[in-house]
């Protein structure tokens, strides 16, 4: 398998305290599958947050130490790992504990003794779930025209930014104002570039008015939107260039 | 169809496998059906079974003489888990019993489990050898 068809591979983490069900998993799932395993729930905290996130957490429930249902838990309250889902493994079938799974944020259980068919189905089913789920999420914070980030997601960001989350950015309230008002500026521009028919005029005054903007962003460090809005302006002009020829 | 010829291959293999003689306390059909057949992922289980769990008896006397009831239960319960992956069912069910002695703070159940992990570690050497 070449590299780039193995980076397409969904990597998964896998966290079992017994040998010989971490053998299980990482063996008999490794063709559809990047695999990370974790021995214990310590562990598995780490190796979530360790490089590349992983699109979804296989989670033993009981093991010494901190158990499945913490581990889960713990995740769930870490903005990094909070959406990456989580499938039980256990051997517990009774209401209560599937309950306290559910509880805690996980998606869906496994039987032991593991059945490999059912647990790549189970798998594969909640990776295409919270794939399509990111790409609903994505489209509804990027301007459909521009591809520049809206105004959802400038409000999410700016009560991040306030929650102190973004502190790169500064958290003076004048840094927020500024922010506010050069966002409503782009968007009514761009909203009222919706409405044109003619796209060589559109293009045009997008670009313009993506052009005024850019030094008000220039002068925010750090603000997430910034290469977006460059590319956006590039695309724009080399549009209005064509148009132009 | 890539992934036909793999399973044929892999079913052709089963036939002559010493997997489908009769094993008295093993399930291996059941343990071969949820891993899809695939022989040597069985085989690599069982040596892993036996190198971790060949003297987990002693662990859990160990630990019940320590007085560590809890970290036996946990102990057998971890074995019980790893014997219904290989299909060690007969030490699945002893496993369990001795959990359930050990929970109700009677020892004297044991035995059994340690003459169940042998004679499953016994077959699992037996099949993986063959």
């Amino acid at each position: 398998m070449n590299a780039h068809a193995d980076r397409r591979r969904p990597l998964l983490l896998v966290v079992d305290d017994e040998p010989v069900n971490l053998h299980l998993m990482s063996h008999g799932l490794q063709e559809d599958f990047r695999l990370r395993t974790a021995d214990s729930g310590e562990r598995a905290l780490e190796a979530a947050t360790a490089g590349e996130r992983p699109e979804l957490i296989v989670l033993d429930v009981m093991m010494p130490g901190m158990d499945g249902y913490e581990v889960c838990r713990r995740l769930k309250t870490r903005p990094e790992t909070r959406d990456i889902p989580v499938i039980f493994v256990t051997s517990q079938s009774d209401e209560a504990a599937e309950m306290r799974g559910l509880a805690v944020g996980a998606v869906d259980f496994i039987a032991k003794p593991v059945n490999l068919r059912v647990t790549r189905a189970r798998i594969l089913t909640h990776i295409n779930l919270k794939r399509n789920a990111d790409r609903l999420a994505r489209m509804s914070r990027e301007d459909a025209l521009t591809g520049i980030a809206n105004r959802r997601s400038f409000d999410e960001t700016l009560t991040l930014h306030r929650l102190g989350v973004f502190a790169e950015l500064g958290t003076s309230l004048k840094t927020t104002n500024a922010l506010e008002s050069i966002h409503a500026r782009v968007e009514s521009r761009t909203a009222k570039v919706d409405h044109w028919k003619n796209s060589e005029q559109k293009q045009r005054w997008l670009a313009t008015a993506l052009l005024d903007l850019e030094p008000r962003l220039r002068r925010i460090r750090n603000y997430r939107a910034l290469p977006l809005l460059r590319e956006a302006i590039k695309r724009q002009m080399q549009g209005v260039k064509k148009s132009a020829a | 169809m890539a992934g036909a010829a793999p399973i044929m291959m892999m079913n052709t293999t089963r036939s002559n496998s010493p997997l489908h003689d009769a094993r008295p306390g093993f399930d291996v059909a059941g343990a071969l059906d949820r891993l899809g057949g695939n022989i040597p992922l069985l085989h690599d289980l069982m040596c892993r079974f036996v190198r971790e769990h060949a003297d987990s008896a002693d662990d859990v006397d160990a630990l019940v003489a320590a007085r560590k009831p809890a970290h036996a239960v946990a102990a057998l319960h971890r074995l019980k888990g790893a014997a219904r992956i290989v299909g060690a069912v007969a030490l699945a069910s002893a496993a369990q019993r001795a959990e359930d002695l050990l929970m109700t703070g009677d020892a004297a159940g044991l035995a059994d489990f340690r003459g169940a992990l042998d004679a499953a570690c016994v077959q699992c050497r037996s099949i993986t050898r063959a």
